[in-house]
């Protein structure tokens, strides 16, 4: 069975950079033989997560908006790799790419846990993706880079999964994003 | 307007924890003799623009966002108010920014990176940065008014009022007002054993079938 792959692609616009690095990843997993999802966001129908519990108590496990975002759950569950890729705005996520990251929240159990002693949610399903947080901002940013990594980082943690996190900057000509991506999927395979 | 200190509370729905600690931050500053503005974002419904936020933001000399964690950041819906104020057009007396972050968690290590987050918002777009607070277990205050709270909300409305009574000053968050407000109400291990036994109670009010089911799980899954 080939390996599956999840890209939600947090790009605002078609083409910026975050976009060209997405389906940049999306085409070599495919070369790699991967069965590839990319949800692009500026395209999908994703709502707001309306912290309605639904997810926990009314549909366990299930979403009950019917838009696009609905399928986050889904992919992220049945994926071998998680790949978030958005631009780094104040350090974070953009809000657009943030929304599509809330709407996993169905995967998250309603109990608790201690794990590596802190409070964290349970979560509902024993796999986990390994998760490829690519983050990308317009010019070299030491601060924003470091408070993205610490930001991947938790959200690694809250997901119980391995992880890495890379930050790509500036123009990103072709052959410097594709040299980007080859040394990341080569890094990946020797997991 | 100018001279306002302007509250805004970032939730994506009503009745929300955020907005409760909100109001109790600008009747605190009310107290203080500062002239608030409150705003909940949230009335104008989960996707509603934020033109009053960044119309408001510009006429007032200090702005206060309340969110809360979610996935270890501020929520989106707290996160597009950051970006629509960063996108307008520069003011010429910035206001003074800061923040309350909000978190189910009762441990500070959840919240660390959420604060930083609005804090590089305020480094980028100029604004002067008084600091912030982040609470933690606020999970029991279910939207309530924070006077009605009990107990449990003890810590974080003494928080609140230090807060206030500095930012009405024109001052920074106080070191004091931080440590309270990091402070949980419960011990980590009773909390964690409430948290779950009121997640069982809501399950059998609401008849949920199986807690644990998994919709989505693969075949081959080990």
């Amino acid at each position: 069975m080939p390996r599956r792959a999840f890209i939600l692609n947090g790009s605002t616009t078609p083409g910026d950079p975050p976009d060209r690095i997405s389906v940049g990843l999306d085409r070599s997993l495919r070369d790699l033989e991967w069965h590839v999802d990319r949800m692009d966001v500026h395209w999908a129908r994703i709502g707001p997560c309306r912290v309605c519990n639904a997810c926990a108590f009314r549909t366990p496990g299930e979403c009950t908006l019917s838009d696009d975002g609905r399928e986050i759950p889904r992919l992220m569950a049945q994926a071998d790799l998680l790949a978030l890729v958005s631009r780094i705005r104040f350090g974070g996520y953009p809000a657009t790419a943030k929304r599509a990251l809330e709407r996993t929240l169905p995967n998250v159990h309603p109990l608790f846990m201690i794990y590596r002693g802190e409070m964290h949610h349970r979560l509902r399903y024993p796999r986990r993706p390994f998760l490829l947080f690519v983050g990308w901002q317009p010019a070299a940013d030491p601060e924003a880079r470091h408070l993205y990594i610490r930001l991947t980082e938790r959200n690694a943690i809250n997901f119980q999964a391995e992880h890495r996190t890379a930050v790509l900057e500036g123009d990103l000509p072709p052959a410097e994003l594709h040299r980007a991506l080859a040394g990341l999927l080569r890094e990946l395979g020797e997991r | 307007m100018r001279g306002a200190v302007l509250v805004v509370a970032a939730s994506h729905r009503r009745r929300s924890n955020s907005a409760a600690i909100g109001r109790y931050l600008a009747a605190e500053l009310s107290r203080a003799g500062a002239s608030v503005r409150f705003l909940d974002l949230a009335e104008g419904g989960p996707e509603g623009d934020l033109r009053q936020a960044v119309e408001e933001a510009a006429g007032c000399r200090q702005v206060v966002l309340v969110a809360s964690l979610y996935h270890d950041a501020i929520n989106a819906r707290a996160t597009a108010a950051l970006e629509a104020w960063a996108d307008a057009p520069k003011p010429d007396d910035p206001p003074a920014c800061a923040a309350i972050v909000h978190s189910g968690y009762p441990e500070p290590v959840h919240t660390a990176v959420a604060l930083a987050i609005c804090r590089r918002f305020a480094d980028e777009v100029g604004w002067p940065w008084r600091g912030g607070l982040t609470a933690g277990a606020t999970s029991p205050l279910g939207g309530r008014d924070l006077r009605e709270a009990g107990p449990v909300a003890r810590n974080l409305r003494r928080a609140l009022s230090r807060m206030a009574q500095a930012l009405a000053r024109g001052e920074e968050v106080p070191e004091e007002a931080v440590r309270l407000a990091a402070r949980p109400a419960l011990p980590r291990v009773l909390y964690l054993h409430l948290g779950n036994w009121m997640m069982r109670r809501e399950a059998r009010r609401l008849g949920t079938p199986d807690l644990d089911r998994q919709p989505y799980a693969r075949e081959d899954a080990s």
